[in-house]
């Protein structure tokens, strides 16, 4: 690198986004030109200036309001008086998390449980232990339930250290996923071992179940929104019992119970203790076919747990790691480059699949590359089957993209499915990168 | 009212709950002035008609002008004396008041359009990707009025170093 690919670059040093590659390039640049390195220094001094060091936000996550609220009535509100029984306000008041909007309520005042006092209460534990039986298969992905399958215990814990998160989640002698704050591991014993960076959410949206201030406020969203929701509320001296029951459609559970595609209406049973307001116990059921099947439920939840980091942390030994974040290398055949970069990712995941249903893996060898030591399970898996009915979905915490597809078996049963596909590699390829 | 676009707002909304936060308190100086301008932007966004392409530009937009209306007004009541403003005043000795300011009179030094992809990039931690999808703008341009803003602030700063 010279001094003016440098500088064309030197923007880069302050994204969020910056390859790795760049950043050792640049790094390398400095490392040799005192004038560039003092020109990144320099303005790396202005950032520093500008950067936040204190964060309104998270002190007022913090704030208690009822020593706020009569101070929040001598200051000059005064629009948002206007809309008060508007949707708008509850839309807001919800995600903002502020108290006093839900004080103005008599809907919220009337309840004995409030989502947003259980969201408090669970925001800002150190560590957490959630102990699961769900209805799954040892070795399937997190987002993968089924009605039929027995009851299997399933291990989440977290510890939250300076803003960094570190968890483990397992299923008993089946599929791990242990996140060290940065880099992501996932196993299945003796068969699969993937190593990702931050972004590469191995646990989908199953990590709602990781974060239950999310799962709370999914349903308080829920609740918010549609006027028809069934909810009841039940209380003993120690506890309260909310159960929600409503359409998965249009909430983050709609990507968890995607491959359950008569699943339209969720119900989710919260107790919580008093007076901590601490969630303890957990059920959720689907509509089945018209049958209500309780497909997970928790055994145990406790919040700042001692967690040993290193047993939280163990890697299975002598496991031969496959490194999602190193890429593939580059794709030589100018003509294939051509038709493969400019896919759509319903094209590359219409291609993909159709290798596999064929046999014809070679038809997707750079689109299968994480995938080459079970391309013959794949193969087996896929016999006979057809694809069809093809939509993308996009999350903001996923790099890539999710394509929903509607499997039909041989038998004539079908089944929405989906695979997670990304093309952020060099040369934006549609690689298959999970929910196969 | 538009359920699509509400629905897509709230989605938004809690997606990007704290970096919205921080956006406009950066803008406002306080934080519940902050709440009130994404309030505002909520209303005035759900009242709309006619579908809305790029809602999370549009949003922080709409978020941006909230804050500068906040702002006049607040400046507008300090020099009519209203005695509610006491408590504001009240508010600035925390560290986080004293902070915004500085960093307020760093950023008044450049064009708006310069600070503005420099506010989007710290406050609302926006990469540089983003930011171009949410101005509308060329990748190239939000990277060069990024530099230009940050350079020109290095310069105000130099002799102060000095």
């Amino acid at each position: 690198m010279n001094c003016n690919e440098f500088k064309n670059q030197l923007a880069d040093l302050f994204d969020q986004e910056i390859s790795a590659k760049t950043w050792a390039e640049m790094k390398e640049h400095m490392a040799t030109c005192p004038d560039c390195r003092a020109e990144y220094e320099a303005l790396k001094e202005v950032a520093d200036d500008l950067l936040p060091k204190h964060s309104p936000v998270q002190e007022k996550q913090i704030e208690k309001t009822p020593v706020e609220a009569p101070q929040i009535d001598l200051r000059p509100r005064r629009r948002w008086m206007n809309i008060a029984a508007s949707v708008a306000l509850f839309a807001v008041g919800l995600v903002l998390g502020s108290n006093h909007f839900f004080s103005e309520s008599a809907q919220a005042a009337a309840s004995p449980f409030s989502f947003e006092q259980a969201i408090q209460s669970v925001r800002n534990v150190g560590s957490y232990l959630l102990q699961l039986q769900v209805r799954t298969l040892p070795d399937e992905n997190y987002a993968h339930f089924d009605p039929h399958a027995d009851f299997m215990d399933v291990t989440m814990q977290k510890q939250t250290l300076n803003d960094h998160d570190y968890w483990r989640v397992e299923k008993k002698e089946g599929r791990t996923i242990v996140c060290d704050s940065r880099e992501q591991y996932m196993w299945v014993p003796g068969k699969m071992y993937l190593k990702g960076g931050p972004q590469a959410n191995f646990l989908e949206n199953f990590t709602l179940f990781l974060e239950p201030t999310r799962l709370l406020n999914m349903q308080q969203m829920a609740l918010q929104l549609h006027k028809d929701i069934q909810s009841t509320t039940q209380v003993t001296d120690s506890t309260i019992t909310v159960t929600t029951s409503f359409e998965v459609d249009g909430t983050e559970l709609s990507a968890i119970f995607n491959n359950t595609s008569s699943t339209k209406v969720v119900t989710i049973q919260n107790t919580c203790s008093m007076p901590d307001g601490l969630l303890r116990s957990l059920h959720v059921w689907i509509d089945w076919h018209g049958e209500k099947v309780e497909i997970i439920r928790s055994r145990d939840i406790q919040y700042n747990v001692a967690i040993d980091r290193d047993s939280l942390l163990l890697l299975p030994a002598e496991a031969d790691w496959i490194d999602l974040t190193q890429g593939i290398a580059p794709l030589k055949d100018d003509m294939r480059l051509a038709l493969l970069s400019q896919e759509t990712p319903v094209n590359a995941a219409q291609r993909i699949l159709q290798a596999l249903i064929s046999g014809q893996t070679d038809e997707a060898t750079e689109a299968l590359h994480y995938y080459k030591d079970v391309l013959p399970t794949l193969v087996k898996m896929f016999e006979g089957c057809k694809v069809s009915d093809f939509t993308v979905r996009r999350e903001k915490s996923y790099a890539g993209v999710f394509v929903f597809y509607t499997l039909t078996h041989p038998d004539g049963k079908t089944e929405t499915c989906h695979v997670a596909l990304r093309n952020d590699n060099q040369q934006h390829l549609w690689l298959l990168d999970g929910g196969i | 009212m538009n359920s699509d676009l509400q629905q897509r707002l709230v989605q938004l909304l809690e997606s990007e709950r704290k970096q919205l936060l921080q956006y406009a308190c950066y803008r406002t100086g306080v934080m519940q002035d902050a709440e009130d301008a994404v309030q505002d932007a909520v209303t005035k966004i759900l009242h709309l008609e006619g579908p809305i392409a790029n809602l999370r530009g549009y949003f922080y937009q709409t978020v941006a002008h909230a804050c500068i209306d906040i702002v006049r007004q607040r400046q507008r009541q300090q020099t009519e004396g209203i005695e509610i403003m006491q408590l504001w005043h009240r508010e600035q000795h925390d560290e986080f008041s004293q902070e915004f300011r500085r960093i307020n009179e760093m950023l008044s030094q450049i064009p708006e359009e310069q600070s503005e992809v420099i506010r989007l990039r710290f406050y609302a931690d926006k990469s540089f990707a983003d930011i171009a999808e949410m101005l509308d703008l060329p990748l190239a341009t939000v990277k060069s009025r990024f530099l230009y803003g940050m350079s020109k602030m290095k310069k105000s700063l130099t002799p102060k170093i000095n």
